[in-house]
């Protein structure tokens, strides 16, 4: 069972939240930029076909979980005595994941890496390619794995004060390192 | 107190959003720059209408738009096009006699993309070519998993009537492998860099470029402005 206590913690900040935002919105942009949802030119246009509804939700969710994860691992690495990076890089390792896979070998990414890389590059941007669907089931499984420790780590790092009469929740950090 | 409190939170609220702002800016800016340095550019794409001999054409012959795509059989932005713009097109401005289509292979994936453009052309041979493309781009799986081998590509042969025997003989001789090599030769030129890749070309010359499965209101968008000249 995953408390939400620590998300409230973070979040309670508004520059977390900010940064949350920006990193869901930039990762979002990129995916639908790769994966030929949005278009530059010659006009900026979105398209949805609904064959694609699949994809488009699967992006929007690792796009969100990114944006959710990157922020409680810079809190949890900025304020917190474990300073665990290796929740930060899984969590960064997902995102990748999930934008990697839209570099389907036929878009312009996917021919320039194909003219780049020859014969690496064709199996690989096949690859991504015919396997996009697990790949970027797996990176939402890492995102939310990446998620859980961060949640673990401020959790077990605070000390978290339950209401008593009059008086509201409270959470305390158990060391002395405000940021 | 309080109030320089309030001002001091407000003043940090305004860092942070600027922050954010900047953050996002800069992520779409990363974005299109990549794009940017890693797609070649189709800038002019310097084609004449007159030089085509091509004998494939979806389209009235003196049709005043033309539309030339660069595609590969085993590219699913392809399919998605084909699925999702392509009847619009042709149903919009194909069949009204405003739009003609040649396809240019831009084959890249190996053999199986290879022997697909040249069956194509082999079906051409005998009058079917849009029938057999529509064909491929239907039953389009996953790359290089072998839908396309050439024992696939006499089925497909048999399912739309062909004459069998020659469409085989055809694809075993390879007999317009040269145009498909020629075609991609020509995509390469003028800088095609991802599939599909469309040339849009109006009644006085004028090119427009629209890369990727985009839809159809970006074609309708290009060849209405490339109409009004």
């Amino acid at each position: 069972m995953v408390s939400l206590i620590a998300v409230r913690l973070v979040y309670s900040h508004p520059k977390y939240f900010l940064l949350a935002l920006a990193i869901a919105f930039s990762v979002a942009i990129t995916m639908f930029l790769l994966d030929g949802f949005l278009f530059l030119s010659p006009v900026l246009v979105f398209f949805l076909p609904t064959e694609k509804l699949l994809d488009f939700s699967l992006l929007v969710f690792i796009s969100g979980l990114s944006g959710l994860v990157a922020p409680m691992a810079i809190y949890s690495y900025s304020n917190l005595r474990s300073r665990n990076v290796g929740q930060g890089t899984l969590g960064a390792f997902g995102s990748l994941f999930g934008m990697v896979t839209g570099v389907c070998g036929c878009s312009s990414v996917g021919f320039a890496l194909i003219t780049s890389l020859g014969a690496v590059g064709t199996a690989g941007t096949a690859f991504l390619s015919n396997f996009q669907l697990p790949l970027r089931l797996l990176s939402i499984s890492l995102l939310v794995v990446s998620f859980i420790y961060a949640n673990r780590s401020i959790t077990r790092e605070c000390k978290i004060i339950p209401n008593t009469l009059g008086q509201p929740a409270r959470i305390e950090i158990r060391h002395q390192q405000p940021n | 107190m309080t109030k320089k409190r309030a001002v001091r939170k407000s003043s940090n609220r305004n860092i942070y959003i600027g922050i954010s702002v900047a953050v996002i800016v800069a992520g779409v800016a990363g974005a299109y720059f990549l794009f940017g340095s890693l797609i070649p550019q189709i800038s002019s794409p310097q084609i004449n209408p007159a030089d085509f001999s091509f004998p494939n054409r979806l389209g009235a012959e003196d049709a005043p738009i033309t539309i030339l795509e660069f595609g590969e059989y085993q590219c699913p932005n392809c399919a998605s096009f084909h699925r999702n713009t392509k009847d619009l097109l042709v149903s919009r401005y194909v069949d009204s006699g405003i739009v003609k289509i040649y396809f240019r292979d831009f084959a890249y994936y190996g053999q199986d993309s290879t022997d697909a453009a040249v069956a194509a052309r082999c079906a051409g041979d005998q009058g079917r070519y849009w029938d057999y493309h529509d064909v491929l781009f239907s039953t389009q799986g996953q790359i290089n998993s072998g839908w396309a081998n050439k024992t696939q590509l006499v089925g497909f042969a048999v399912a739309i009537d062909l004459d069998v025997p020659t469409f085989a003989s055809c694809l075993n001789s390879g007999e317009h492998l040269s145009e498909v090599e020629s075609d991609f030769a020509e995509g390469v030129r003028l800088g095609v860099g991802g599939t599909p890749t469309f040339v849009i070309i109006g009644p006085d010359g004028r090119q427009q470029i629209i890369v990727g499965a985009q839809p159809f209101s970006a074609f309708e968008r290009i060849i209405e402005s490339l109409l009004i000249g």
